[in-house]
């Protein structure tokens, strides 16, 4: 070997070491079954959120609400888990020290989004499902650094769909657009990532941009056909007002809207409970109205209907519209005892 | 000092190359499998099962069999050894290096 030849090897090995040692870090990779797992998961759990919010946390605990998603999600990660392991040994492979510290790093980031779902369910807030989109993107940019698996763009793309899509959608909006995000794309991005050619192959510049298009396309064009349908909802009747409603027995029947004009008081029924408070008491809060409401009765019965003024019709979303700005207690000489708290009662937008 | 004397002090068992990205596959991974590593290297069995050989004969590797539901998967890594002679090795790789410059 010439003198020549031996620093070009020797230079030669140290850039396989460099590689091998990229490669050995770079181990990881997420199994196909486990995006369809997680994405089906995800996807029907969001779409039946609000059933079982309304079923379970309201009418029962909150408390068994979390635990049966925590149940759900959890069964899953097992399932998942199994499947992956089993997988690895019939083709004689190893689940790397690496995968095993990123798996924890996962089921973190998934507790941490469970957390603050709960807590923006109990003390309000709209953006529950943007949380998720941000959390999970990061989830999946902090897996590719460790993986040779293009997941980077789509990691990005998840947390842009995150950021933006409060800006542009509603609450019902933002619930259809997780149920295809999580239900529709998580599973294509499983899909693609382990083409070996051909349009749909992860690795191609263009990908991310179909793999945004099409995780977003159902959603958006559920929630279209939900706005649609809840056009539907409303019938083609001039709007009468309370007291005529009242009077006639015959306007009971069948659909009307339902004018309540500005000024109009509505008597709020309040009571609290907690460890320390026995909600057996109630007060009536009236409730003066600022702007005009029309309301839609299907056979004297509220379908959930309204507008504010000649606004657009929407449907009610009973559990986003409450806001709680603050609660004061004193005691003092002259008044006693006194809690103030002031209550913010806010329409949905769409 | 002559020209031939660093290269010298380059372990002969590592200083191979596929054994060197062996090497350095299993120190970055940890542990991995056979096939683990045969796909990493794009390697055939049978090249790969005689440098194997020779790094566990050499005590640079070692090899850990577990038995699952009737199959026996073997688990390779680096020893204490076999990490110690490889960061000589890319020590010693590196001064030669800077000798030749």
């Amino acid at each position: 070997m010439s003198n020549q030849s031996k620093p070009a090897r020797a230079s030669r090995q140290l850039e396989s070491i460099h590689a091998m040692l990229s490669s050995g870090h770079q181990s990881i990779r997420i199994e196909k079954h486990t995006f369809f797992y997680w994405g089906i998961a995800g996807g029907l759990l969001t779409a039946l959120l609000e059933f079982l919010y309304r079923n379970v946390a309201m009418l029962m605990n909150t408390t068994i609400y979390v635990l049966l998603c925590a149940s759900i999600l959890g069964t899953i990660g097992y399932l998942d888990y199994r499947k992956t392991r089993n997988i690895r040994r019939s083709q004689d492979e190893s689940l790397s020290f690496i995968q095993v510290r990123m798996t924890r790093i996962w089921w973190l980031l998934i507790g941490a989004a469970i957390a603050f779902n709960v807590g923006l369910g109990i003390y309000g807030g709209n953006i529950a499902f943007s949380m998720w989109f941000i959390l999970i993107g990061l989830a999946i940019i902090i897996q590719s650094f460790f993986s040779t698996q293009p997941l980077m763009p789509f990691g990005i793309a998840l947390i842009v769909i995150g950021a933006i899509s409060p800006l542009c959608l509603p609450y019902t909006g933002l619930s259809w657009l997780a149920v295809s995000v999580f239900g529709v794309g998580i599973p294509l991005l499983g899909f693609m990532l382990y083409q070996t050619s051909g349009l749909w192959q992860a690795d191609k510049p263009y990908a991310v941009i179909i793999w945004f298009v099409l995780a977003i396309a159902p959603g958006y064009a559920a929630y279209q056909a939900d706005l649609l349908s809840r056009q539907a909802k409303v019938p083609t009747v001039t709007a009468i007002s309370l007291a005529e409603y009242q009077a006639n027995a015959a306007l009971q029947q069948g659909s009307q809207i339902i004018r309540l004009p500005i000024g109009t008081i509505v008597p709020l029924k309040l009571s609290a409970k907690g460890s320390l408070i026995d909600d057996s008491i109630s007060i009536e809060l009236p409730l003066k109205l600022n702007k005009s409401i029309e309301v839609v009765l299907e056979n004297g019965k509220l379908n959930g209907m309204y507008r504010v003024g000649q606004g657009e019709w929407s449907n009610i979303s009973r559990r986003k519209i409450l806001r709680i700005n603050d609660l004061f207690i004193d005691i003092n000489a002259k008044k006693g005892l006194n809690m103030d708290t002031q209550l913010g009662i806010l329409p949905t937008q769409k | 000092m002559s020209n031939q004397e660093p290269y010298a002090a380059l372990d002969r068992i590592l200083h191979q190359p596929i054994r060197t990205r062996i090497a350095a596959f299993l120190i970055a991974r940890g542990e991995a499998t056979f096939t683990d590593i045969k796909k990493a290297l794009s390697l055939t069995d049978g090249n790969l099962e005689a440098h194997m050989k020779k790094l566990v004969q050499t005590g640079y590797a070692v090899a850990r069999k577990e038995n699952d539901g009737g199959r026996t998967i073997t688990f390779y890594s680096m020893s204490d050894k076999g990490s110690v002679a490889f960061h000589q090795y890319v020590q010693a790789l590196n001064r030669l290096l800077q000798f030749e410059a």
